[in-house]
């Protein structure tokens, strides 16, 4: 049995620049009404990749972004949306939006070879589909060709190791994980069915710069007809941009960053519903925080400390040990991290440092 | 180079699916419709498989060694069920495991109802855990083996159902996992039968979990044979309804090597098996063997997980941390308890357990917990934080066979509040020989699919 991963050194990695593709200007949307996967990415007629960028195919996608996204290695993120012509999602405070049958999300994955440098080109690894058929949603990840030309399924998963300089200047070894279609509904099950993680009112609660100028994204959305039900965005909610230290107090950015990138799991029907910790934004017990909590069944994944959290001391913290691990043994998330978000652990810890209190 | 392999995987990937939709008539297992992998396919192919299997079916797996980097998963497939060709011979191999965090993963939402059969393969060298099922209602683990033969450092679990209903655990084998052989958490309806646990720190727990039949097991030179607990501080606590009967527990004096942080870490080596906070708990017919610390022991959340009486135990108020209706009976105990501290180093959290159930027993003659050349056969920690009474809480010893046999109630709560051990030990079996209300227990359903 051959392995399917490749170590493949960066300068081979990068050699091969995303060319750009031609764009399709006639090419119609093609929404599967079930699970089944159409063999191209381009038979979506949603995204492709032109000059290094990702673009949409139609008028009507609309590309999008989360105020605090969910770290995938370091990965530069697209994320797209397109509704059926004439439908629209309801809004919702919390959870995410009731989107309509027909509705199609992409996200796409890439990485420069040196992060720090913004005219090298994004080298895109794979786009994601999330679409929603008879009222349930599904998951395939689609992987890119070395020229950016084709992108084709990839229900299986596979992981692709190579490295890159991220934007501290520092080498970064990554095992990445396109996911399988089962690990993709592994996350994806927050509250029960599997559903969109991102596109919450507090995510999405932020300002893009469309073509048309920049606008908050909940009322650019309710402007062109696919959102009902909005309020004003100053009277929704909205979770701060855990990596600007402007955007709220270093309690409010740590949980926020904390429900992006546990949360999906970590909450009361969530995967890790088992452990009883719990790390939504909403969460105020500190048990069910981690404050002073022994981990459970965590065997070898606690690292010897105490608890998950213990005030004031990160180092003593198991959440510190597993954000800080890159063994697939202990890491979190479970899946699709292999490297350090530095930044994420360093918010983290300070929230850590300044809790007050001991566990004994 | 790059390319002609992504063509190569698709072109494997295409096989997989036809193959999957050529063999309807295949019957064979639990699903009707057979899905073949062999050892030749990619791991992308086979992890396709496993994302395109249709519910009820069966995935096939033909004899011989795969080898994996990412988990595969399942996700909250319905009626599948994953069949090697036998244990010995179809080897799911994970020594060069990148992704994923286990071997085998099934995570179901709540709410949904799945059912899985797993049988006759075996898992080798997970980073983590070998077979990790959450939200099953209905679940076979039969023939399994799962093991870490060249990695230094084992994953936690073996065999691992959370959460789940209706589990069924029976002829597997586990060696070396580093906190569990097979651990069933917080789960309803189970029977763990005739498997094999050797080299883990436990070889069976059954944690925060109701209803379970734990028999026939053979769980020798672990740390601990088996464990019975209630955690604090979990979405399901309150286990009760447990019964362990007719299992061997023979000569469990493996170094305890978990993890300091993890609730195993803490009991001592020599165990052959301890009950934490549970109620209506039946031992009877084990054979207790040649565990030098202690053979059984009835402890307190206070004993195993925090001593403070404001602290982890106490602070969900649906958690009892006291263990009471416990029925010990008709059990062999043979040659256990005879050095308590033999493999408890200074300094290993599980140490101060060890010295807890030692210092009360110094090997002199006249101590009344050290009788016969070995500690008591059944140990109780007699935490008593509410009730009256010698035995308010009825831990009960009756009709073990060991003609030595000795029922020991530590009284910890004195030694909390500052009483050494050694003045408050006694050695209490009138007020011990009794069965508690409600016995025996009734069995478990096995669960059939």
């Amino acid at each position: 049995m051959s392995i399917a991963v490749r170590v493949v050194m960066a300068s081979a990695l990068f050699a091969l620049a995303a060319c750009g593709s031609s764009s399709n200007d006639t090419c119609t949307p093609r929404v599967p009404t079930d699970d089944s996967v159409p063999g191209t990415l381009a038979e979506w007629c949603q995204v492709e990749l032109a000059n290094g960028e990702v673009k949409s195919l139609a008028g009507d996608v609309v590309p999008f972004t989360l105020t605090t996204p969910l770290y995938s290695d370091g990965a530069i993120k697209r994320r797209t949306v397109r509704l059926p012509p004439g439908s629209a999602a309801s809004y919702a405070d919390a959870g995410a939006l009731g989107f309509p049958d027909g509705t199609v999300f992409t996200k796409s994955f890439g990485f420069r070879e040196d992060a720090r440098n913004a005219a090298l080109p994004i080298r895109w690894i794979e786009t994601r589909l999330e679409w929603k058929a008879g009222g349930v949603w599904n998951f395939v990840a689609y992987r890119w060709n070395d020229a950016g030309t084709e992108a084709v399924p990839i229900p299986g998963g596979e992981v692709v190791s190579f490295s890159y300089v991220d934007g501290d200047g520092a080498t970064q070894a990554a095992n990445y994980l396109v996911p399988s279609k089962l690990q993709c509904e592994q996350c994806h099950s927050e509250s029960g069915p599997v559903a969109p993680l991102g596109p919450k009112a507090h995510w999405l609660n932020a300002d893009y710069a469309y073509e048309s100028g920049t606008e908050n994204q909940l009322a650019h959305w309710s402007r062109i007809g696919i959102l009902t039900g909005a309020p004003d965005p100053a009277n929704a909610p909205r979770l701060p941009v855990a990596a600007d230290p402007d955007a709220g107090t270093v309690e409010q950015r740590a949980r926020a960053y904390l429900e992006a990138n546990c949360g999906f799991c970590h909450n009361p029907t969530g995967n890790a519903r088992n452990s009883g910790l719990y790390l939504w934004n909403s969460i105020t017990d500190p048990i069910q925080l981690g404050i002073c909590k022994r981990p459970v069944a965590a065997g070898p994944g606690a690292g010897g400390r105490p608890y998950d959290i213990v005030p004031g001391n990160p180092d003593a913290s198991v959440v510190i040990y597993r954000i800080e691990s890159t063994s697939p043994a202990s890491a979190m998330p479970q899946i699709g991290r292999s490297v350090v978000d530095t930044h994420g652990v360093e918010l983290v810890r300070q929230w850590i440092s300044e809790i007050p209190g001991t566990c004994d | 180079m790059k390319h002609l392999f992504s063509r190569l995987g698709c072109l494997l990937a295409a096989a997989a699916l036809a193959s999957a939709c050529g063999d309807d008539n295949n019957n064979g297992g639990g699903g009707g419709n057979v899905v073949n992998v062999d050892p030749s396919m990619t791991e992308s192919a086979i992890s396709n498989v496993f994302s395109s299997a249709a519910a009820d079916s069966t995935i096939q797996m033909a004899a011989g060694t795969y080898h994996f980097t990412n988990s595969l998963n399942l996700a909250t497939k319905n009626n599948i069920t994953v069949k090697g060709a036998a244990k010995d011979t179809t080897i799911l191999d994970w020594s060069g495991q990148l992704a994923g965090a286990d071997g085998l993963v099934q995570s179901i939402a709540p709410g949904q109802t799945v059912k899985t059969i797993f049988q006759d393969f075996s898992i080798r060298d997970t980073i983590g855990d070998g077979i990790k099922v959450t939200g099953a209602n209905g679940l076979h683990v039969v023939r399994v083996g799962v093991s870490w033969p060249t990695r230094a450092t084992h994953g936690g679990y073996g065999i691992y159902p959370v959460q789940s209903k209706s589990v069924l655990v029976e002829n597997c084998t586990v060696d070396g996992a580093s906190d569990t052989g097979i651990y069933v958490g917080q789960s309803d309806g189970i029977v763990v039968r005739n498997n094999v646990l050797t080299n883990n720190v436990a070889g069976i727990e059954i944690e925060n979990s109701f209803n379970a039949d734990v028999t026939g097991n053979d769980s020798h030179d672990n740390t601990v044979g088996f464990l019975v607990f209630d955690l604090p501080n979990l979405p399901q606590v309150g286990g009760h309804n447990v019964r362990v009967y007719n299992n061997t527990f023979t000569d469990n004096n493996h170094p305890n090597f978990g993890d300091p942080s993890g609730t195993v870490a803490r009991v001592p080596a020599g165990t052959g098996g301890a009950v934490m906070a549970n109620s209506k708990v039946e031992i009877f017919g084990n054979t207790f063997s040649g565990n030098t610390t202690a053979g059984f022991a009835v402890i307190s959340c206070f004993t195993g997980v925090d001593p403070s009486p404001s602290g982890e135990c106490t602070s969900n108020a649906q958690y009892s941390p006291l263990p009471g209706n416990i029925w010990v009976h008709d059990n062999t105990f043979t040659n256990n308890g005879t050095d308590p501290l033999a493999h408890n180093a200074m300094g290993h959290p599980s140490f101060d357990l060890a010295g807890l159930l030692a210092t009360g027993f110094p090997p002199g003659p006249g101590d009344p917990g050290w009788l016969d050349g070995h500690v008591a056969d059944v140990l109780w920690d007699g935490v008593v934080i509410f009730g009256s009474g010698v035995n308010p809480y009825s831990i009960c010893a009756q009709n073990n066979t060991d003609p030595t046999f000795h029922f020991a109630n530590l009284h910890l709560v004195s030694v909390f509040s500052g009483t050494p051990l050694n003045e408050a030990l006694t050695n209490d079996q009138t007020e011990f020989n009794c069965m508690p209300q409600g016995f025996p227990l009734p069995a478990v359903p096995v669960p059939t699919f």
